[in-house]
C-alpha cells in the first residue's frame, strides 16, 4: 500500500514536471482534446458547488424557516399567552362590581357547589 | 393538661399582656389627649414583651391544655403567636403617622385586640375558642377597615367588610352547630370521632355539610376564590396599615385555624378524600383568579390585594400536601416558612405604599402606579427597598419568597401533587408581570408633575428596616426556622 501511494506520488511529480516545467504548452492541448475533463479540473471537481447545494442550502433554509418558526410561532406563543392572560384578566375584572350583594351571592354559591361536592 | 390557675395564667402571658396593654392603652388615650405617639411606642413595647414571653414559652417546650380545653398552648400556636406579634407590631411602627394625623390613639388597642383574636385561634382546639377568637378579630377589623372616617372609601370598606363577614361568619357558626348535633362535642378531638371511619365507609352527611361550611367560613377570611370578593375593596379603602395587617395576620390566622381543623379533626381515609379534592380545586383556583386579575390592577392596594390571594392560593397547595401522613411534617414546615417571609415583605410592600399614599392624603391617586414612576430618582432608598420587596413577592432569590415557593412546591412533588406544583409554578409566572411592573415605573419611566413625596418618619423608618432585614435574613437563613417549626401538631 506504502508502495503504491509512493508509486502515485512520483508519478503526480513527474506529471507536474512534464507539464509545467518541460512542456507548458501540453495542458492546454489536453484541455483541449478532452474538454468536459479540463472543466471538470479546472473547477476543481465542483466540490464548492456540491458543498453548497448540499449542505450550505439546506441549512439556510433551516435557518430560515427555524427563525420565521421562531418569529412566528414561538414568539406568537409567548405573546399569545400574555394577550390570553390580559383578555383573561379584563374579563375577570368584570366581576368586580363593587356591590356587596354580587359579592355575597358569589360567596353564597361557592358553598353551594362546595357542599354539593361533598355531599 | 394543666388545673391550676396561676400556672395556666402563666402559659397564656402572651395573652395577658396585650389584654393588659391594651386596657392600659385605653386608659391612656382617654387620660392624656394628643399624645398618640407615645401611646404607640408603648403599644410596640407591649407587642415586644408579649413576644419574649412567648419565645420564652416556645423555648421551654411542653403542650399544655388549659382551662378545661379551653386554650391549647402548644409550639403551633407560640409559632403562629410570634407570626401574629411581628405582624401586629410591624403594623403599629407603620401606622403611627397616620394615628397621629387623625387623632384617635384608641387604634392601638384595637390592633392588640386583633391580635389577640388572632392568636386564641391558633391556640384552641375548641372550636367555641377559635369562633371567639375569629370575632375579636373581626370585630376589631371592621372597625379598624373604616377608622379614617372622612375618607368614603374607608367607610364604604368598613361597611362591605361588616356585612360579607357577619354572612361568612354565619356560616361558620352554622357548620360548627351541625357537627356538635352530629358529635356532642366541640373539641376537635372529639369531632374527629365521627370521620374516623374506615374507608368506603359513608360518614355522617350532617358532618360532611359541617365541614363544608367551616371551610366556607374560613376560606372568606383566608381570602380563597371565590369567596375573595371582598379582599381588594376592602384593602383599598382600609388605611393602608390596617390593610397591610388584613393581608398578613387575618390569613395566617385562618391558616392556623384551616390547618388545626384538618389536621386533628377532619381526619379518616373517607373524609380526607372528599377535602383533598375541594382543597386542590379551591388552591387551583385561587392561585389562577389572584394572579390573573392582579394584572389588569391599576391600584397598588388593590394589586397588593389579588397578590395577597394569590399568596393564599400558594399556602393551600401547602394545606393539601399536609393530607398525605409521610409528607405532613415538610408540608408543615414549608407554610410556617413561607408565611413567615410573606408576613414580613408583604408589610413592607404595605408601608412602602403607606408612605407614598400620603402624598396625597390617602386619595386614590397616591396609590395609582403612574404615582410610583420615577420614584427610584427622587427617593432612591424607598426604591430600593419596594424593588426587594416586589422581587421576593415574585419569588427570586436571595430573599424569602423564593425559598417560601421552593418549599411548598418542593413538598407537593415530595407528596405526588404534581399538578398543584406546576400550577404553582407557573402561577409564579404569571406573578412577576405585574410585581416587576411596579419595578419599571419606579425605575424606568419619568416621573410625574408634582414634588417629592415625604420620605418616611422614623417609626415607618425601623418597620420597613425590620421587614427588609428580615425578608433577607430569612431567605439566606432559612435552617433556624425550619428547625423550630419542626414536628408541629
Amino acid at each position: 500500500l506504502m508502495a503504491l501511494a509512493l508509486a502515485g506520488v512520483a508519478a503526480g511529480i513527474f506529471l507536474a514536471h512534464r507539464f509545467y516545467v518541460q512542456r507548458p504548452e501540453l495542458p492546454a492541448r489536453l484541455a483541449g482534446r478532452f474538454p468536459r475533463l479540463g472543466r471538470l479540473l479546472e473547477n476543481k471537481y465542483y466540490v464548492d458547488e456540491l458543498y453548497h447545494a448540499a449542505v450550505v442550502k439546506p441549512y439556510r433554509w433551516l435557518c430560515d424557516s427555524l427563525g420565521e418558526f421562531d418569529r412566528r410561532v414561538v414568539d406568537g406563543l409567548v405573546n399569545g399567552v400574555g394577550a390570553f392572560l390580559e383578555v383573561g384578566a379584563q374579563i375577570l375584572k368584570l366581576f368586580q362590581t363593587g356591590h356587596v350583594r354580587n359579592y355575597a351571592l358569589a360567596l353564597f354559591l361557592g358553598a353551594v357547589a362546595l357542599l354539593w361536592y361533598l355531599l | 393538661m394543666i388545673d391550676s390557675v396561676p400556672e395556666s395564667l402563666a402559659r397564656i402571658a402572651p395573652l395577658m399582656i396585650l389584654a393588659t396593654w391594651a386596657v392600659l392603652a385605653l386608659l391612656l388615650v382617654t387620660l392624656f389627649r394628643r399624645q398618640d405617639k407615645a401611646v404607640g411606642y408603648l403599644t410596640f413595647m407591649g407587642i415586644l414583651l408579649a413576644a419574649v414571653s412567648a419565645f420564652r414559652l416556645l423555648r421551654s417546650g411542653a403542650a399544655a391544655s388549659l382551662f378545661s380545653g379551653a386554650v391549647l398552648v402548644d409550639r403551633f400556636s407560640l409559632l403562629f403567636t410570634l407570626l401574629f406579634l411581628a405582624t401586629a407590631g410591624l403594623t403599629v411602627l407603620t401606622s403611627i403617622p397616620l394615628v397621629e394625623q387623625e387623632g384617635k390613639g384608641e387604634y392601638y388597642v384595637l390592633i392588640l385586640t386583633a391580635a389577640i383574636g388572632m392568636i386564641l385561634m391558633a391556640s384552641s382546639e375548641n372550636l367555641l375558642t377559635i369562633f371567639l377568637g375569629l370575632e375579636i378579630l373581626s370585630i376589631s377589623l371592621y372597625i379598624l377597615a373604616g377608622f379614617t372616617r372622612d375618607l368614603e372609601k374607608s367607610v364604604e370598606a368598613s361597611m362591605k367588610y361588616f356585612l360579607l363577614g357577619a354572612f361568612a361568619t354565619a356560616f361558620i357558626l352554622y357548620g360548627a352547630a351541625l357537627l356538635f348535633g352530629v358529635t356532642r362535642s366541640i373539641e376537635l378531638r372529639g369531632i374527629a370521632r365521627a370521620f374516623a371511619l374506615p374507608a368506603e365507609s359513608a360518614i355522617d352527611p350532617r358532618a360532611m355539610a359541617g365541614m363544608g361550611l367551616l371551610l366556607v367560613g374560613l376560606a372568606f377570611k383566608l381570602g380563597a376564590a371565590p369567596f375573595h370578593f371582598w379582599i381588594p375593596d376592602v384593602y383599598q379603602g382600609s388605611p393602608t396599615p390596617v390593610a397591610g395587617f388584613m393581608a398578613a395576620g387575618t390569613k395566617a390566622a385562618a391558616l392556623a385555624t384551616i390547618l388545626r381543623l384538618f389536621g386533628i379533626a377532619f381526619r379518616g381515609p373517607s373524609v380526607e378524600a372528599g377535602w383533598i379534592a375541594v382543597l386542590s380545586l379551591l388552591a387551583a383556583f385561587t392561585m389562577i383568579v389572584g394572579n390573573v386579575v392582579a394584572l389588569a390592577q391599576t391600584n397598588v392596594k388593590r394589586m397588593l390585594g389579588y397578590s395577597s390571594i394569590a399568596h393564599a392560593g400558594y399556602l393551600l397547595v401547602g394545606v393539601v400536601v399536609t393530607s398525605a401522613v409521610e409528607s405532613r411534617q415538610a408540608a408543615l414546615s414549608a407554610i410556617v416558612y413561607y408565611l413567615a417571609g410573606y408576613i414580613f415583605m408583604n408589610l413592607g410592600a404595605f408601608a412602602v405604599a403607606s408612605v407614598i399614599g400620603r402624598t396625597s392624603g390617602g386619595a386614590e391617586e397616591g396609590y395609582s402606579f403612574e404615582n410610583y414612576s420615577g420614584l427610584a430618582r427622587r427617593r432612591p432608598y424607598l426604591a430600593a427597598l419596594m424593588t426587594m420587596f416586589m422581587l421576593s413577592l415574585t419569588g427570586i432569590p436571595p430573599m424569602a419568597g423564593f425559598l417560601g415557593k421552593f418549599f411548598l412546591f418542593r413538598v407537593a412533588i415530595d407528596g405526588r401533587f404534581y399538578f398543584l406544583a406546576i400550577l404553582g409554578v407557573l402561577n409564579s409566572v404569571v406573578g412577576a408581570f405585574y410585581y416587576l411592573r411596579v419595578v419599571v415605573h419606579m425605575y424606568m419611566k419619568e416621573p410625574a408633575a408634582g414634588g417629592i413625596p415625604p420620605g418616611p418618619t422614623s417609626a415607618e423608618g425601623i418597620s420597613l428596616a425590620f421587614a427588609a432585614t428580615a425578608t433577607l435574613l430569612l431567605g439566606l437563613f432559612p435552617g433556624w426556622l425550619l428547625d423550630l417549626s419542626r414536628s408541629l401538631l
